[in-house]
């Protein structure tokens, strides 16, 4: 029987750090022993940046355009700690569609049999903001991804993402697409922050994975061209991006969530405005909050 | 669910090619994939094989988009389409459409056809599938042809010259005899001095057509979408409209007449002189055949299956000329509650001694059930209790259906595969005439 090859997807609003924590992920299950490969579903196309120091790599789609077919050692190139890197590219700005890209050279992957032929452990997807057409819908879709994260911060509209974000895993779950593994917190410094987040998580009905503070080390590291992991692996943040890594080697069962509606996701932000405020005018503490 | 089962129309792309084909020194350029083209002049090649266009019936310059197309955008191959498509071909007219997977990804053509400033006179159009039906392509395509290439008249432009009326609403192919329908009630214009711009039979020319701004009527042979056609019209070349049905033989035609007389403010006198002289030469053939006709008891309950543009009008001359008794009228193309209400109106408008039963169905097996559901009587064996002859107008699909009803059939709308248009029309005088000629022969073929 074929080793079971762990993939995973994470989504989340544009800028808000998908990127940065994926490559943390893969360069941190690399130093954990195992073999990896970060794809990047993004027609930027920078997702695996900071696992070749900075450098761009000629796409899936670009290589699919200039000879009508791909060989696996003209799109794969190996990165920091032996991590496999794949960005699949896409059209300019405007142009053409980035959804039927992204479908386009995930065929070309499993066509090729990539994984299997390097004997990969771990396939970290690493896909565009909102799950804006079935395109970017497709890592969840085609049974090619069983786990999704969503990378979010306490902002609303991080938080909107993910919760559309849920609402396509739920609308595919019945018939065989991914299922939430749970949400990876991003740039949670203030405690309010985390009480957002991890009440979004109870009531879509998932749960927080790591809590991922906003650091320097991580501007430096990027600054560099290189993840935390490279440039300093035993900082706090670097511990924080390992044990992250560990848990999502670890996880094994993922859900379907339960999305809220947009009426009740906009009460529910208003009941936060409200709290915020009082905190902000003084009137509670947030200690004595507990927030 | 829903569906439609054996489909009597294609989509907006196909009501543009269909259109198109019969422009003269017109040539349609697709922006779309491998079948489009193709697929949908078969499509409209079953109105009764109308044939080529000016670029031959299949040979539609298309840029076939394949996947990468797609991915990174279309532009540049139709580029390359275009530029070879004004080189080699020798057209006055070239009409850039485009297909569902172009529109969806949205590529840009305008900013490439921008990139050709010397080519030919050329218009644009997003014919995406998924906007509308082959009818809503025709009366798009009919506006875009109006705004881009047909000059609206400078105010006394048509001051010294005869009254001038454009002839619309009906799509080559889904309405199958529409070259002689057309050329029919041109030549009753011709006879009240009134010139017509038909921009689909053959003579006309593309000057000819760009003088279309100058007419005083539009009239528009269509109620489904006709209405939004003439305001469009109206609004942008200033000319009034008239929905009119097409009208079939001597009663419909005499009418017609008059109408457009008063209408085009003409002497009502000529108006009838010319119905008189027609109705005295069409009664001259309706009673040569009339002994066969009462001696054989050509006398037949009808249903007619046809599209929003014919139906009532056929429906209408079976019972107002022939005296048969019409008990079903099924219009075929799919439409909004509001152009069903408009049918419906203009049905209750017309005259019959026994008003048939008005269905709106698309499914060619829904038709079928629902006749033997709500008259059983066409179903029963002889000295039951049964109802005939049956003769059934319909489309080709309609066949197999009359045969087990043991009725009579005729092939009248779309898709007519088993037998040619040519110049056939039903509309007007010689319209009626063959009409009753062909209802006639479907009854007497079998005597051999």
């Amino acid at each position: 029987m074929a080793r079971e090859i762990k993939q995973i997807a994470i989504y989340g609003k544009g800028g808000i750090g998908k990127s940065t924590t994926s490559s943390n992920i893969s360069a941190a299950l690399s130093k954990l022993g195992y073999k990896v490969m970060q794809v990047g579903c993004d027609p930027k196309s920078d997702s695996t940046n900071t696992l070749r120091e900075g450098k761009y790599i000629p796409t899936v789609l670009d290589t699919l355009r200039a000879k009508g077919k791909t060989i696996p050692e003209e799109i794969v190139f190996k990165g920091f700690n032996g991590v496999y890197c794949v960005e699949a590219g896409g059209p300019a700005p405007g142009v053409g569609c980035a959804g039927r890209g992204i479908i386009t050279a995930v065929e070309q992957l499993k066509q090729l049999k990539v994984f299997e032929n390097l004997g990969i452990d771990v396939v970290i997807y690493d896909v565009l903001g909102d799950v804006v057409c079935g395109g970017f819908a497709v890592p969840i879709r085609e049974g090619i991804a069983k786990h999704v994260f969503t990378v979010t911060s306490s902002d609303f509209m991080a938080i909107y993402a993910a919760n559309n974000l849920f609402a396509g895993i739920q609308k595919y779950s019945a018939s065989g697409g991914a299922l939430l593994g749970g949400m990876i917190a991003n740039s949670i410094n203030a405690p309010y922050s985390r009480s957002i987040v991890d009440d979004f998580a109870s009531r879509t009905r998932t749960r927080v994975v790591e809590y991922i503070p906003r650091s320097v080390t991580v501007t430096q590291a990027e600054l560099r061209g290189k993840t935390v992991i490279e440039t300093q692996p035993d900082s706090a943040q670097g511990k924080i991006y390992l044990r992250l890594a560990q848990r999502l080697a670890d996880h094994a069962e993922s859900r379907t969530p339960a999305p809220m509606s947009v009426p009740n996701l906009h009460e529910w932000a208003t009941g936060w405005a409200t709290e915020l405020l009082k905190v902000e005018t003084g009137e509670v503490g947030q200690e004595a909050q507990g927030i | 669910m829903t569906y439609i089962e054996r489909p009597r129309f294609s989509c907006m792309l196909g009501g543009v090619l269909a259109t198109v084909n019969s422009l003269p020194r017109t040539v349609p350029v697709v922006h779309g994939a491998q079948g489009c083209g193709r697929n949908l002049s078969s499509a409209y090649a079953q109105g009764g094989y109308y044939g080529g266009g000016y670029c031959n019936e299949h040979s539609v310059p298309s840029s076939n988009v394949d996947e990468s197309d797609v991915i990174f955008g279309g532009g540049e191959t139709l580029a390359k389409e275009l530029a070879n498509s004004f080189e080699i071909i020798d057209a006055d007219l070239f009409v850039i459409t485009t297909a569902c997977m172009t529109d969806i990804i949205g590529d840009d053509v305008k900013s490439v056809l921008s990139r050709f400033p010397d080519r030919p006179p050329s218009i644009f159009i997003e014919t995406g599938g998924f906007k509308g039906d082959c009818y809503f392509g025709y009366r798009r395509f009919m506006e875009e042809l109006f705004l881009q290439y047909i000059p609206r008249a400078e105010r006394g432009a048509g001051e010294g010259k005869p009254p001038r009326v454009n002839l619309l609403g009906l799509l080559p192919g889904y309405d199958p005899f529409f070259r002689g329908d057309l050329e029919e009630i041109d030549r009753l214009l011709g006879r009240l001095g009134v010139a017509a711009t038909t921009f689909l039979t053959p003579g006309q020319t593309l000057a000819g057509i760009r003088e279309a701004g100058t007419a005083g009527l539009n009239v528009i042979f269509n109620r489904a979408h006709g209405e939004e056609l003439g305001r469009n019209l109206r609004e942008s070349h200033g000319i009034d409209y008239w929905l009119a049905d097409l009208p079939v033989g001597a009663k419909a035609s005499g009418e017609f007449l008059r109408e457009i007389a008063r209408r085009l403010k003409l002497d009502p006198a000529a108006a009838e002189r010319v119905a008189r002289s027609e109705t005295g030469r069409y009664y001259d053939y309706v009673e040569r055949l009339s002994p066969l006709v009462v001696d054989f008891d050509f006398q037949n309950y009808a249903v007619v299956v046809a599209n929003s543009t014919n139906a009532l009008p056929y429906a209408s001359y079976l019972d107002n000329e022939l005296g048969w008794l019409p008990t079903h009228v099924y219009i075929t193309d799919q439409l909004s509650e509001e152009q069903r209400e408009a049918l419906r109106t203009r049905f209750g408008e017309l005259a019959f001694s026994e008003r048939p039963e008005l269905v709106f169905e698309t499914d060619t097996q829904n038709i079928q059930r629902h006749l033997e559901t709500s008259r059983p009587q066409f179903l029963s064996r002889t000295y039951y209790d049964r109802i005939e002859p049956l003769f059934i107008l319909g489309s080709t699909l309609e066949y197999g259906f009359a045969e087990s009803l043991s009725g009579f059939h005729l092939s009248v709308s779309h898709p007519v595969i088993n037998r040619t248009a040519v110049a056939r029309g039903y509309a007007g005088y010689n319209g009626g005439l063959n009409l009753l000629c062909d209802l006639s022969d479907a009854q007497v073929a079998r005597r051999v």
